[in-house]
């Protein structure tokens, strides 16, 4: 004996409603999401001249947090990623023009354009973005952020601001960090390996490494620094629905940190090669 | 100084054997059971259709940062010819599977965290459990397959749209016209550079999917649990493949320095 | 035929939750395991499953040890041993229908069976399931999401029943539900466990449910047994613990006297 159960058939209005819901809902999500998080940034923009909002313990803890904390990952990975640029470049150069010579001007330059700027941002993407997002995901569904409202205490002031400003000082710190880094452990593997001498190394480098090119590093640093707190607390605030909301805004967190910070080194880098 | 460094000797060990156990009991499950290949082959592509937008996105604008900056460092040395060449091998080799890997520990591994974390938290993997069914072989090996080959394929993709992003801001921002570019290709790339962006692709992708996998697995402790699982499969992924970027550069720059004993992947074939 | 804990401890850390722990369920029987939250009441049910090992002690169902139990063994144990969960943990990518005939399709179900089930015979069981917990045939295509919380919590109770186990472990099962569905729930328990004959284990902390049907109340503090035994020696124990936990209960039923009341 078999049980039929009655189920309407599907027609044509059906099909095109479900399609553009199916296609619509996704992009109103993102969408919304975005204007909360550009909303977030005036709002966080806002805060900078008011004295109130420079909350010494705050800020000094996420600076504790997010650049004490993220010091480790950072000096591993740009020491390893250092003794791999060297030893590309060696190669291509091998390829190219059989010849090593232009190895520390190449590797430095680069170095300090890209790799030791771009590296360290993408980490703190994981590290500082999805544990803020994390964080103040599970906050949101535990009804804490009302609660601080219900107190009084503005949630922006108290825990996106601080996070603001200690990421853009670690920002600019950890990217200078790993320059030094990166560079010392190319220099160290093409003393190694490709048998230059530090001195000759150092030499190449003055020769066309400059304060601008620093400047821009910090600059880029900076940036993403600032950036990467709005957009993990952006979605930690919009967070809903339990255990799977969390996890599900800390991976779009990420997702969207790590695009951003793409976006934005590509618009620098245009903006400082055509102007530089 | 000294109990911090202990403490993170400690941590260290602790994780790579957590990892190293679960690795054990997946690849045992793997070897014990003759699964069917649907739930694969149905993560496979749910896993590269959700994350191909993104990658190619991002793969076109990694390309196109890599040829600013790489065309003003040549200007300075006058080598602006052996841009294409340059660019496309440096992203094919080690820029693009880095960046587009990290892109991939975020949008497949911390999604794979947090799926399989609520699913731990929610008690739903101990009623699996519970129900007579083994839940590495139901949940993680499908994943676990997946996210490898999805890896794979993505990458491909994302570096062939990178290649061809880098040649149109190649031809307009630097003034590289397309045949320019792309004369200086053949004098970097060889077989071997397939070979070996497979073998990174593979290495990379095996990553991902054991740490998004394990993360998940293990979490515990309501919401907040959740969060912490996705962080550290995001961290931690980062952390492994600038690891293994190392070690497999140095593999193949053996393999290639060998060959060229066998003249190989020389430039006159086999 | 029944389970039997032989000093049992297990700590979590430096928290130890079981101490020394040691009783007997009987066949047939209703056993209410009470304590405050956090105590150690579900980690008593996990052990059972071998979902967890103890630190100390053994651990028998039916006559087999759990913790020395092989692969094989430990599925044997499984099936005859119907978990029921704190959250529903309905498989959030499957159907109800799906999630209820989970544990039919599942390899050491259909082991001991001449024939796997066929489509037809999943069904019917599936529905006649959900019919003992009172949900019609129309929730079939439902995912999780979409069903209230009650409905999810009845949903998974079909799912362990589907495998018709001979022992039900409930883990705070009225927990969350309104005054309405916690009844129904605890007559629930008490018919299938008249009506199919099997050994209930409810671990609650409600002991209301407790003195409605339990055959045997079980209490649990600090990591020790303080008491073991049927309702009216329950009742009478000394222990301050259980005698101010009844006070507290015909105190909460009591209206509060207000100013302007006039008595």
């Amino acid at each position: 004996m078999s049980i039929q159960l009655a189920t309407p058939k599907p027609s044509w209005h059906d099909f095109w409603h479900d399609l553009l819901h199916k296609l619509g809902s996704p992009l109103h999500d993102i969408a919304s999401t975005w204007w909360g998080i550009s909303i977030l940034l005036g709002q966080t923009f806002a805060r900078l001249p008011r004295p109130s909002c420079w909350r010494r313990e705050e800020i000094s803890q996420a600076i504790v947090s997010s650049g004490i904390g993220s010091l480790p990952i950072v000096v591993i990975s740009t020491a390893f990623a250092g003794i791999v640029i060297t030893n590309e470049i060696a190669w291509h150069m091998d390829t190219a023009l059989h010849t090593v010579a232009m190895i520390p001007g190449f590797t430095g330059q680069f170095i300090l354009r890209e790799l030791g700027i771009a590296i360290p941002a993408l980490l703190l993407v994981s590290k500082v973005g999805a544990a803020t997002t994390a964080e103040i995901g599970s906050m949101k569904v535990t009804e804490q952020i009302d609660a601080l409202k219900l107190l009084g205490i503005d949630p922006i002031t108290y825990l996106v601001f601080p996070r603001f400003v200690a990421s853009m000082i670690s920002g600019a710190c950890l990217t200078l960090i790993s320059i030094a880094v990166t560079l010392i452990c190319a220099v160290g593997m093409a003393v190694l390996r490709y048998n230059f001498s530090i001195l000759e190394y150092l030499n190449a480098l003055r020769h066309f490494i400059g304060m601008g090119d620093v400047f821009c590093a910090i600059v880029k640093g900076t940036v993403f620094g600032a950036i990467i707190p709005v957009i993990a607390c952006g979605y930690g605030l919009q967070c809903k629905g339990g255990a799977e909301g969390v996890g599900t805004a800390t991976t779009n967190s990420v997702v969207s940190a790590t695009i951003t910070v793409i976006l934005l080194d590509f618009i620098l880098t245009y903006l400082f090669t055509s102007v530089l | 100084m000294r109990q911090l460094l202990q403490r993170a000797g400690h941590k260290a060990l602790h994780e790579v054997g957590d990892i190293a156990i679960f690795a054990g009991k997946v690849f045992k499950t793997i070897l014990s059971t003759r699964g069917n290949l649907n739930p694969t082959l149905g993560q496979v592509a749910s896993i590269s259709l959700r994350s191909l937008s993104t990658v190619a996105f991002a793969g076109i604008f990694v390309g196109a940062i890599l040829v600013l900056q790489f065309n003003v460092i040549l200007a300075k040395y006058g080598a602006q010819s052996f841009l294409g060449g340059l660019n496309t091998s440096a992203l094919v080799r080690s820029v693009g599977p880095l960046i587009i890997s990290f892109l991939l520990a975020g949008k497949i591994g911390a999604y794979t965290a947090a799926e399989l974390g609520t699913m731990r938290v929610t008690e739903q993997i101990d009623a699996i459990e519970c129900l007579g069914t083994n839940p590495i072989q139901y949940l993680i090996i499908p994943r676990f397959f997946g996210i490898v080959i999805s890896s794979v394929i993505l990458l491909a993709l994302g570096l062939l749209i990178s290649v061809a992003g880098s040649m149109v801001v190649a031809n307009y921002a630097a003034g590289i016209n397309f045949l320019e570019f792309a004369s200086s290709i053949p004098k970097f790339i060889s077989i071997g550079t397939f070979f070996g962006g497979m073998f990174k692709s593979i290495t990379y992708g095996t990553i991902v999917a054991l740490v998004a996998c394990h993360k998940g697995y293990s979490a515990s402790g309501g919401a907040r649990g959740v969060g912490k699982a996705v962080t550290m499969a995001a961290v931690y992924t980062n952390l492994y493949i600038v690891i293994a970027n190392y070690l497999t550069s140095e593999i193949i720059q053996l393999v290639e320095t060998w060959s060229k004993y066998f003249h190989f992947f020389s430039e006159g074939g086999i | 035929m029944s389970i039997r804990f032989e000093s049992v401890t297990k700590s979590f850390g430096s928290k130890t939750v079981l101490r020394n722990v040691s009783f007997e369920v009987s066949q047939g029987e209703i056993l209410f395991v009470l304590g405050k939250s956090g105590v150690g009441k579900s980690v008593t049910l996990k052990h059972i499953v071998g979902v967890l090992k103890p630190d100390a002690g053994k651990i028998y169902v039916d006559g087999q040890d759990v913790t020395l139990a092989s692969q094989t063994k430990l599925s044997d144990i499984r099936r005859k041993c119907g978990m029921v969960f704190q959250h529903p943990a309905l498989l959030d990518s499957l159907n109800v229908l799906e999630n209820v005939a989970f544990g039919l399709r599942s390899s050491h179900y259909t082991k001991n069976r001449l024939a796997p089930l066929s489509e037809e015979e999943i069904r019917e069981t599936v529905i006649e399931k959900l019919a003992l917990v009172n949900l019609g045939s129309e929730i079939l295509h439902k995912m999780p999401p979409e069903i209230s919380y009650g409905m999810q919590k009845r949903v998974s109770l079909a799912r362990t029943l589907a495998p018709n186990p001979s022992y039900l472990l409930f883990d705070e099962p009225t927990t969350g539900l309104d005054p309405i569905t916690t009844n129904f729930v605890n007559d629930l328990i008490f018919d299938l466990s008249r009506e199919l004959k099997v050994t209930s284990v409810v671990v609650s902390h409600d002991m209301a449910c407790a003195l409605k049907i339990a055959d045997n109340i079980l209490v649990l503090d600090q990591a020790r047994i303080i008491s073991h035994g049927p309702i009216p020696e329950i009742i009478k124990s000394p222990e301050p613990l259980i005698q101010s936990f009844l006070a507290e209960m015909t105190e909460l039923i009591a209206p509060k006297e207000r100013p302007g009341d006039l008595t």
